[in-house]
C-alpha cells in the first residue's frame, strides 16, 4: 500500500483537504467580518493559484503534480452532481417554476446566441455568492435557473459541435442539431422526474418511517443514492445528468421528502448541504490551481481580451432583448423582470467550473494549440469573472437596490413592503403570511371554487393535478395531513436562502399554517400553468406564455387581493 | 434514448461511449446498493438473522458480476467491466476511510480502553502467530505436492493477508447483533489493529522478494511495526485534537447561523489524517481510527447541538453506503476478477488454508487470552464462553481481500490469481457461514448483551464533562447472566445500539464500580482517566 506512488497521492490530498479547511475557514471569517468584496469562492481561487504556484515551483515532472490537476472526469463525476442536486432540493419551487419561462429564455435562446465553450454562465460560481447574500428569490431563481439550464446548452451544444466537426454546416445539419438538443433536454428532465417519483413510491411502500425500529441511517442512506442513480443514468444514456438531477432534486423534495421522518429528511437536507458546500469550495481551488499547472502559455491574451469582449456583449444580446420579449409578453406589471434586474442578470454571468471542464475536454476535439488558447482563454475569464464580477456582487446589488439578506428581514417586518411592484414571489409570499393573520377564511370558498373553474378551465393545473392526484399517490398521506403539505411548502421557501435555521423555521411556520394549507395551494395557482407545461412537454413552454394572462387568471388574482386587508 | 444496455456505448465517438459505459457501470452499482439496502431491511423486519446485509451484499454483487461476465463478453464494453470491478486503489482511498473512522466516531472509548491489553494481545501477538502457522502449513503442503506449491515468501504474503480479521465485516456482522459489549469491543478493536500487522508483515516479506533475508531485516521490521503503531496513533490523535482545539477557539456555539462551514470543516479532518498517515508510509487505518476515538470524545463537546448530531449522522450515512458497497464489490469480484477455479491445486490450497485458518485462531486466541487472563483481576477475566466466541468471529473480509488483489501485481500471474482465489473463497465462507451463524452462536454461548435495554437518561447532554464517568448498566454485564431470557427478534435490528452507548457515556457519578477497577488494573498505573482528564481541560470548551 504505500508504494511511493500512492504515498504521493495521499500527501497531494492531504494538501487538498488543508487548503479547502483554509477556504472555508476564510470564507467564514470574511463573512464574520462583514467584508463582501472577497467571497469565499475568490479565497478559494486565490489559494488555489497560490498552492497550484508552489505545486508548480517544487515538482519536477508532470507526473507528481497528477493529483491536483483538474480532472473533468473526476468533477462530472462526484463534484458535480452533489451541488446541483442540493440547489434542486432547496429551491424554491414557486419561484423557479413561475420564472420558468423567463429562465428558459434567457438559458436556451441567450446561450445559442454566442460562443459555446465559455459562454454558459455557472451555477456552481453563482450559487456560491448568491446562496451567501440571501438574494431575493425571483432574482436568484431567474439568475441560478438560467445558469443551471444553459449548463445543458453549453454541454449539448458542446457535443453537438463536436460531432459535426468536419462535416459541412447546412440547414439540414442545423435542423438534426436542434432536434438532438430537445431530447437531450426531455430525457433528461423525465430520467430525472421518473426517478424521483420511484423513490418516492418506494418509501410510500416500504414506509420506513411507520416501522417500530426506525433506521434513520438507512433512510438517508437509500435516499441519497437515488440522485446519483438519476445522474448516471442520464449520463449513460448521453443525456444531460446535471438537467436530470436537479429535477431529481425539485421531485424529491417535493414528495419523497414527505415520505420520510422529519429526523431523517433534516439528515438528509444536512448530509447533501454539507456535501454541496465542500464540492463547490473544492472546485474552485481546483480552478486556481489549474492556472499553473496545466502547460500555460501566455502568449493568447489579446484572445482573451477578444473573447472576454465577446462574453459581456452577447450577455448584453442575450439578456436585454430576451427580458423585452419576455416583458412585451406579459400584461401584469409585477411579472415583469424590471431593468435593475436585467441589469443585475447581465453582471452575474460568472463563468466557472463546467466552462472551465469543456475547455479541458477540448484538447481531446481539436489540434492541442488551440486547444491550449481555449483553455487560457477560459482560465482567464473565469478568474476574472469571479473575483471582479464576484466581488462586485455585493456593491452591485446595492446600487440596482435588489433586496438581499431575504430571510432575515421578511421575518422581522413581514408586512413592510420594499420596493413596488417587484417580484411576483415577494408579493405571493407576504399575502400568504398576511393572510394567515388577518380573517379570510371566508374568502378561502370562493378562492377554492375559482381554483376549480381555473382548474376545468385548463384542465390540467398542475397544482390540482398535484393535490387530487399525485400527492395522495405518492406520499404518505395519512400521516402527514393536508397540514404538513402546507407545511412544506412554506418550508421550502423558508429553506431557499436559509442556511442554518430550518428546523425552528419548520416548526414555527408548520404550526401557523395547518388551516391555510388550502389557501396555499390556491395562492399558487396563478403561476402555476408552467408547471403543468413543463411535465408535459417542456419544449413547448416558451408557445404557451400568453395563457397564463388569460382573463379568468387575473379574476382569481383579484380574488386574493380582495382578500388582503 | 434506448435502454440501458451498453448498446449505447457503441462508440460513436470513442470518448463519449467510455463516458457512458462508466456511468452505466456506477449507476449499476447504485442501483445494486439500493437493492441491497432494502433487502437487508426487508430480512430484518421478517427476523430472519442467518441471512446478513453483508451476506446479501456479496450474494447480489456474485449475481450482478455473473450478469456483467456474460454480457461483457458479449459486447466490447471493457470500460463497464473496469469499473465494475474491485479497484483495491478505490478501496484504500474511498471506501475503507468512512468506515473505519465511523467506528471510531460511535465507538465507546471506556470499552475500548478497558479491553486494550487483551486487544493488543490478540492484534500483534496473535495474528504474528497466526500467520507463521498458516504459512507453514501451506508452504508444506506445497512442498509436499499436495496442493498448489508456492515459494516460501509467496506463502507468507499469503499467511499475513489471511491472518488478519477484517473490520468491514465485524462491523457489518457484529454491529447489527448485540453481542456483549466487552466482547464485542474486543473483537472489532482486535480486527482494526491487526490489519497494521497484516500490512506490515506484507510489505516487510515483499522486499524480501528482492533481497537476501537476514535477522537484522527480521529486527528491521519489528522496529518498523512498532513505529507505525505509535506514528499512525499519533497522526491521528494529533488531527482530531487539533480540531477540537479549532473548534474550542471558533467558538460557533455562539453564531449558530453558520453550522453548515461548522459541519463542512468537520469532514476533511479525518480524510486528512488518513491521508497523511498513508503519505508517510504509516497505517492510515489506525490512524483515522484513533482520530475518530479522539474527535468524538473532545471535539464533538465543542460542537453546536445540531452539528453534533449531524455530523453523526453523516458519517454514519457514509459509513452505512460504503460497508454495504464493500460487500457488493467483493461480490462483483468472483466473476470479474483473476480468478483461477479449474485449477484442482487452488481447492485444495483453500482447504487445506481454511483449517489451517480456523486451527491458526485456536492458537491465537487461547494463548493470548490466557495471557491476558494472567494479569486481570478474578471479575474480569475472559470466559471460556467468550474465549469461544472470539474464536468463531474470526471473519475475513475486504481488507484481506484487496491486499490479495495486491498481490497479482507483487508475485505475479499464476501465483496472485491463486492466493487471489483462495482469498475470495475464505472471505465468502466466513461471511456466509460463520456471519450467518453469528446469532446463533450469540444464543448458545449465552453472550448476548445484557444491559439492553439502554436506559434513556442523559443521552442528550453530551456536553457534560465529566470524563469517563461509570456506565454502571454495562459495567458488570460479565456478571449478570440470569437476564439471558430476553428475545432474540428484540436484539435485532438496532444498529445505533453502539452509538447509544457514546453518547450515554457522559453520565457521572457511580466512581468505584467494578469496571472502573477493572480499567486501572488493565491501565496499570497509567491512568487513563487522568489523561483524559488533562486532555478534557485543554481541548474541550468549558460550557
Amino acid at each position: 500500500m504505500k508504494l511511493p506512488d500512492e504515498a504521493l497521492a495521499s500527501f497531494s490530498i492531504c494538501i487538498l483537504l488543508t487548503l479547502l479547511i483554509v477556504a472555508m475557514l476564510l470564507g467564514y471569517l470574511l463573512r464574520q467580518w462583514g467584508i463582501s468584496y472577497v467571497q469565499e469562492a475568490g479565497v478559494a481561487l486565490v489559494l488555489g493559484v497560490g498552492a497550484g504556484l508552489l505545486v508548480q515551483y517544487l515538482s519536477g515532472d508532470q507526473s507528481e503534480q497528477k493529483w491536483f490537476t483538474f480532472q473533468p472526469r473526476f468533477f462530472f463525476l462526484f463534484l458535480l452532481p452533489p451541488i446541483i442536486f442540493d440547489s434542486g432540493f432547496g429551491l424554491n419551487m414557486k419561484a423557479f417554476f413561475r420564472n420558468f419561462v423567463s429562465i428558459c429564455t434567457f438559458a436556451f435562446f441567450g446561450t445559442f446566441v454566442s460562443a459555446v465553450v465559455s459562454d454558459a454562465t455557472d451555477p456552481v460560481t453563482v450559487l456560491a455568492i448568491f446562496h451567501s447574500l440571501k438574494v431575493e428569490p425571483k432574482m436568484y431563481s431567474l439568475v441560478f435557473g438560467e445558469s443551471v439550464l444553459n449548463d445543458a446548452v453549453a454541454i449539448v451544444l458542446y457535443k453537438t459541435l463536436v460531432s459535426f466537426k468536419g462535416k459541412t454546416v447546412s440547414v439540414k445539419s442545423c435542423g438534426l442539431a436542434v432536434g438532438q438538443f430537445l431530447t437531450i433536454f426531455v430525457g433528461s428532465f423525465t430520467v430525472g422526474i421518473v426517478v424521483a417519483l420511484v423513490s418516492s413510491l418506494l418509501f410510500k411502500k416500504a414506509s420506513f418511517a411507520r416501522a417500530k425500529n426506525t433506521d434513520t441511517t438507512l433512510q438517508v442512506a437509500i435516499a441519497v443514492l437515488f440522485p446519483y442513480c438519476a445522474y448516471m443514468i442520464a449520463e449513460g444514456l448521453t443525456l444531460s445528468g446535471i438537467v436530470a438531477i436537479l429535477f431529481t432534486g425539485v421531485t424529491m423534495a417535493h414528495y419523497t421528502l414527505k415520505n420520510l421522518g422529519a429526523e431523517a429528511s433534516a439528515q438528509l437536507k444536512s448530509f447533501f448541504r454539507v456535501l454541496a458546500s465542500l464540492a463547490e469550495t473544492f472546485i474552485f481551488i481546483y480552478i486556481g490551481e489549474e492556472m499553473f499547472l496545466a502547460n500555460q502559455t501566455w502568449r493568447h491574451i489579446s484572445l482573451t481580451g477578444v473573447a472576454f469582449g465577446a462574453v459581456l456583449i452577447s450577455r448584453v444580446f442575450n439578456i436585454f432583448p430576451g427580458a423585452w420579449i419576455l416583458n412585451l409578453f406579459t400584461k401584469r406589471p409585477e411579472k415583469k423582470i424590471p431593468f435593475t434586474y436585467q441589469k443585475m442578470l447581465w453582471f452575474s454571468g460568472l463563468r466557472g467550473g463546467i466552462a472551465f471542464a469543456l475547455a479541458l475536454e477540448t484538447f481531446k476535439d481539436i489540434p492541442e494549440a488551440h486547444a491550449q488558447a481555449i483553455l487560457n482563454a477560459t482560465l482567464l475569464i473565469i478568474v476574472f469573472t469571479v473575483i471582479v464580477n464576484g466581488g462586485l456582487t455585493v456593491a452591485a446589488l446595492k446600487s440596482l437596490k435588489i433586496q438581499m439578506g431575504y430571510i432575515e428581514s421578511n421575518r422581522k417586518s413581514y408586512g413592510e413592503i420594499n420596493f413596488s411592484g417587484v417580484g411576483a414571489e415577494d408579493s405571493g409570499n407576504r399575502r400568504i403570511s398576511d393572510a394567515k393573520r388577518s380573517k379570510v377564511k371566508s374568502m378561502e370558498s370562493i378562492v377554492k371554487l375559482q381554483a376549480y373553474i381555473k382548474a376545468w378551465k385548463y384542465n390540467s393545473s398542475f397544482e390540482v393535478l398535484d393535490r387530487k392526484y399525485l400527492m395522495p399517490f405518492f406520499t404518505l398521506q395519512t400521516e402527514y395531513g393536508n397540514g404538513s403539505r402546507g407545511y412544506s411548502k412554506m418550508a421550502m421557501d423558508v429553506e431557499l436562502t436559509d442556511q442554518g435555521k430550518e428546523e425552528n423555521d419548520d416548526g414555527g411556520e408548520g404550526g401557523g399554517e395547518t388551516a391555510f394549507s388550502g389557501e396555499d395551494n390556491q395562492l399558487e395557482m396563478e403561476g402555476s400553468d408552467e408547471d403543468v407545461e413543463i411535465t408535459l412537454s417542456s419544449q413547448h413552454s416558451l408557445r404557451l406564455v400568453p395563457s397564463r394572462d388569460l382573463p379568468k387568471a387575473d379574476l382569481a388574482e383579484g380574488a386574493e387581493a380582495a382578500a388582503e386587508p | 434514448m434506448s435502454g440501458p444496455d451498453g448498446s449505447v456505448a457503441a462508440p460513436v465517438e470513442d470518448l463519449e461511449g467510455v463516458e457512458a459505459s462508466e456511468a452505466l457501470a456506477i449507476m449499476t452499482q447504485m442501483c445494486l446498493i439500493i437493492f441491497v439496502f432494502i433487502a437487508g431491511y426487508l430480512l430484518e423486519r421478517k427476523h430472519v438473522t442467518f441471512v446478513s446485509e453483508a451476506a446479501v451484499g456479496l450474494l447480489v454483487g456474485v449475481a450482478a458480476g455473473g450478469a456483467a461476465f456474460a454480457f461483457t463478453h458479449k459486447f466490447d464494453a471493457s470500460a463497464y467491466g473496469e469499473w465494475m470491478n474491485f479497484s483495491p486503489d478505490f478501496f484504500f482511498f474511498a471506501l475503507l476511510p468512512p468506515i473505519i473512522f465511523d467506528a471510531g466516531y460511535s465507538l465507546d472509548p471506556k470499552l475500548f480502553f478497558g479491553n486494550f491489553d487483551a486487544i493488543c494481545t490478540l492484534a500483534f501477538l496473535g495474528t504474528f502467530v497466526s500467520a507463521i502457522i498458516i504459512t507453514t502449513l501451506v508452504f508444506v503442503m506445497g512442498l509436499a505436492g499436495a496442493c498448489y506449491e508456492l515459494t516460501f515468501i509467496q506463502a507468507g504474503l499469503f499467511g499475513s493477508l489471511i491472518s488478519a480479521t477484517d473490520p468491514v465485516t465485524t462491523l457489518a456482522i457484529l454491529g447489527n447483533v448485540r453481542a456483549d459489549q466487552n466482547l464485542y469491543y474486543l473483537i472489532f478493536g482486535e480486527s482494526v489493529l491487526n490489519d497494521a500487522v497484516a500490512i506490515v508483515m506484507y510489505q516487510t516479506l515483499n522486499e524480501f522478494q528482492h533481497q537476501k533475508f537476514s535477522v537484522g531485516s527480521l529486527g528491521k521490521a519489528f522496529g518498523v511495526f512498532l513505529m507505525i503503531f505509535v506514528g499512525s496513533c499519533l497522526i491521528g490523535a494529533g488531527f482530531g485534537l487539533l480540531s477540537s482545539l479549532f473548534y474550542r477557539f471558533a467558538q460557533f456555539r455562539q453564531r449558530e447561523h453558520y453550522d453548515i462551514v461548522e459541519a463542512c470543516l468537520l469532514v476533511p479532518v479525518p480524510v486528512a489524517a488518513y491521508m497523511a498517515a498513508e503519505g508517510a508510509g504509516l497505517s492510515g487505518i489506525v490512524s483515522i481510527l484513533f482520530c475518530g476515538i479522539v474527535m468524538a470524545r473532545y471535539t464533538r463537546q465543542n460542537l453546536t447541538k445540531r452539528t453534533s448530531e449531524n455530523s453523526l449522522a453523516f458519517f454514519k450515512i457514509l459509513a452505512r453506503m460504503s460497508e454495504t458497497f464493500v460487500f457488493i464489490y467483493m461480490g462483483l469480484s468472483l466473476f470479474l476478477g483473476h480468478q483461477t477455479f479449474d485449477m484442482w491445486g487452488m481447492w485444495v490450497m483453500f482447504v487445506i488454508a481454511f483449517l489451517g485458518m480456523l486451527a491458526a485462531r485456536v492458537c491465537n486466541v487461547l494463548p493470548g487470552v490466557a495471557l491476558v487472563n494472567m494479569r486481570r483481576s478474578p471479575e474480569s477475566k475472559i470466559s471460556r464462553r467468550h474465549q469461544i466466541f472470539v474464536w468463531f468471529s474470526g471473519l475475513r473480509g475486504a481488507i484481506a481481500f484487496a491486499l490479495a488483489m495486491k498481490s497479482t501485481d507483487d508475485v505475479g500471474d499464476e501465483a496472485g490469481a491463486v492466493i487471489f482465489s483462495v482469498t475470495l473463497l475464505i472471505v465468502l465462507v466466513t461471511v456466509l457461514i460463520f456471519g450467518g451463524l453469528t446469532p446463533l452462536m450469540l444464543k448458545k454461548l449465552d453472550v448476548l448483551d445484557k444491559s439492553s435495554p439502554y436506559s434513556p437518561m442523559a443521552a442528550g447532554d453530551s456536553d457534560d464533562e465529566r470524563p469517563l464517568g461509570g456506565k454502571d448498566h454495562q459495567s458488570d454485564s460479565e456478571t449478570k447472566r440470569d437476564m439471558s431470557s430476553v428475545e432474540m427478534s428484540d436484539m435485532r435490528g438496532t444498529p445505533e445500539s453502539y452509538v447509544t452507548s457514546v453518547e450515554l457515556r457522559s453520565d457521572a457519578g457511580s466512581s468505584d464500580t467494578p469496571l472502573r477497577k477493572f480499567i486501572r488494573t488493565a491501565s496499570g498505573k497509567l491512568s487513563v482517566q487522568e489523561i483524559d482528564k488533562g486532555l478534557h481541560k485543554v481541548f474541550v470548551s468549558p460550557q
